[in-house]
């Protein structure tokens, strides 16, 4: 049973703390660097219009 | 176009649409039985451990190449690693789908045994009723085929917020309520104890079984949802917000704790009404076994299990369904990005789901098979993902895109080791682990056949001919998913 509660503490433990730090990021707010809108769309990385060329 | 997409409203709609994508029929069914098969309690330490050692970082690959693209898998590897790559994005979405053809048929089992269950206990028809439905010619299975992907199909119809968002709060949390149900049932049968010994007993010598980690990599590979793409595409619709690492932890660790849940659900009641060597065969009985024959047969036996069947079975349909969401709108994503219109993107692919899932849902051959080949596919879904990362510069993906303006907390360089050198090893040790059972046990004299279920052969033509057709319409995939 010592396995049972270890297994269980790691698992649904980390389950818990992990909503509850994502709770506590979300009741904070914006972290740093937060400035852009949610919709925004980076631009394309690596693609490029010779790219396109040649199928 | 894409500017304009819709984006999940929060944070937790994102979380329990990662949630439904990955709580699947595998943490239910097969879970517990692999679970117990390999040591118990020794099989979940390896088993936790290749939670961060595959799931997570893949998980972690697969959110930001969604969020940083804002496409489906095709586009995703094509805007991300050049065009010449799309064919990577090609091959993980096609596995999925080829997944999601018979996956629907799965999700109808469950379905039509909902319904059974609701009109009485099976007990001893059980096996009768199972082979008289499933893979028997009978044409039951594909109705509930059709009713699953119909169902599916009319979610995703409403859109990202007001169908996958809206379902996803209503399905995730009834699946856990209704796994807590099933669990505290079981813990309160009289000999349940055994179960629960037998599930958490840490017999350490197992660890020097390679088979036992093996199984535990393979498990954990296949029930969060690692390399399929789902997440890929669910993360396209996420907030530039939202971060990355620590969502994709919680998604892997609620898979984890929704399988522990459903094995402290299964176990014990197998162990509770039968003795020792005949629960080991119950667990032994195959997903199917287990699920549809044994689960109806021991309800039947339990006081209150005329409740608790349904319960389980409707766990069971939950699951099922929200999986299948998510893979129908990577179908529908795919066509999306080639711009095409969700409604007309929802009907190619719900009539293409419907016909390729027949085969499946009226013979169990052709389940097997496909479930043999796009199962071990995935595992080269997952080493695609992260030889994303590699292509990309792994340092420099972990940099700009996993530790990006939105993320919790910032992933260390143990990343980069874990997708440049643990993943491939692993890989490669999976790999070489189905295929060697293949050749040894599942089908030794005709292991190279092309037409056997169970074949090294059949995984190599099926996967052959889908590469070769990627690679021939590679260019004109990368121009088409990144309109």
């Amino acid at each position: 049973m010592v396995m049972m509660a270890v297994i269980l503490t790691l698992v649904w433990g980390g389950f818990a703390v992990s909503l509850g730090v994502a709770m506590i990021q979300e009741r904070r707010g914006r972290r740093p660097g937060n400035g852009q809108g949610d919709g925004a769309v980076p631009a394309p990385v690596r693609i490029m219009p010779q790219d396109h060329e040649g199928d | 176009m894409a500017a304009s997409r819709e984006l999940f409203t929060s944070r937790w709609a994102l979380v329990l649409a990662a949630l439904g994508m990955a709580v699947g029929t595998g943490n239910i069914w097969r879970f517990p039985r692999v679970a117990a098969a390999n040591g118990g309690g020794a099989f979940l330490i390896p088993w936790v451990a290749a939670l961060f050692l595959w799931s997570i970082p893949i998980l972690m690959v697969e959110f930001a190449l969604g969020k940083r693209s804002r496409r489906g898998p095709i586009g995703a590897f094509a805007v991300m690693l050049g065009p010449g790559k799309a064919w990577m994005g090609g091959f993980v979405g096609i596995c999925t789908l080829a997944i999601m053809f018979y996956y629907s048929v799965v999700a109808g089992w469950c379905l039509r045994y909902f319904f059974l269950t609701l009109q009485g206990p099976l007990a001893e028809d059980a096996e009768v009723v199972w082979t008289a439905f499933a893979g028997s010619g009978s044409w039951w299975p594909v109705l509930f085929h059709g009713l699953a992907l119909a169902l599916g199909l009319g979610i995703i119809s409403r859109g990202v917020v007001g169908g996958i968002e809206k379902a996803n709060r209503i399905l995730i949390p009834a699946l856990f309520v209704l796994l807590v149900v099933a669990a505290a049932r079981a813990v309160t049968l009289p000999g349940a104890g055994r179960g629960l010994e037998f599930l958490f007993h840490a017999d350490l010598s197992r660890l020097s079984d390679v088979k036992v980690w093996l199984e535990a990599l393979t498990q954990s590979a296949w029930s969060t949802g690692a390399g399929w793409g789902l997440i890929l595409t669910y993360a396209s619709y996420m907030r530039r917000r939202d971060g990355v690492a620590l969502n994709s932890i919680i998604a892997g660790l609620g898979n984890n704790s929704a399988s522990l849940l459903a094995a402290i659900a299964i176990v014990p009641t197998v162990f509770a009404f039968l003795p020792g060597e005949e629960a080991m065969e119950v667990m032994n009985a195959g997903n199917n076994g287990l699920a549809f024959i044994w689960i109806p047969r021991l309800f039947a036996d339990m006081p209150g299990g005329r409740v608790f069947a349904p319960v389980f079975f409707l766990a069971l349909a939950v699951a099922a369904l929200s999986s299948l969401i998510a893979m129908l709108e990577l179908g529908v994503r795919l066509l999306m990005d080639g711009g095409m219109s969700r409604r007309r993107g929802i009907i190619l692919v719900g009539l293409v789901a419907f016909l390729m899932g027949i085969p499946s849902a009226l013979s169990m051959a052709v389940f097997n098979n496909q479930d043999w080949v796009w199962g071990v596919g995935l595992l080269i879904s997952g080493l695609l993902v992260a030889v994303a990362a590699l292509c990309y510069g792994v340092d420099r993906f972990r940099r700009e895109c996993i530790n990006d303006s939105g993320t919790d907390f910032k992933v260390g360089p143990w990343l980069n080791v874990v997708l440049a050198v643990v993943i491939p090893l692993e890989f490669a040790a999976m790999l070489s682990w189905w295929f060697y059972q293949s050749i040894t046990s599942y089908d030794p004299a005709g292991w190279w056949q092309p037409f056997h279920v169970f074949s090294v052969g059949t995984c190599l033509a099926q996967w052959g001919m889908v590469l070769a057709l990627l690679f021939l319409f590679n260019s004109r995939l990368a121009r088409w998913s990144t309109r």
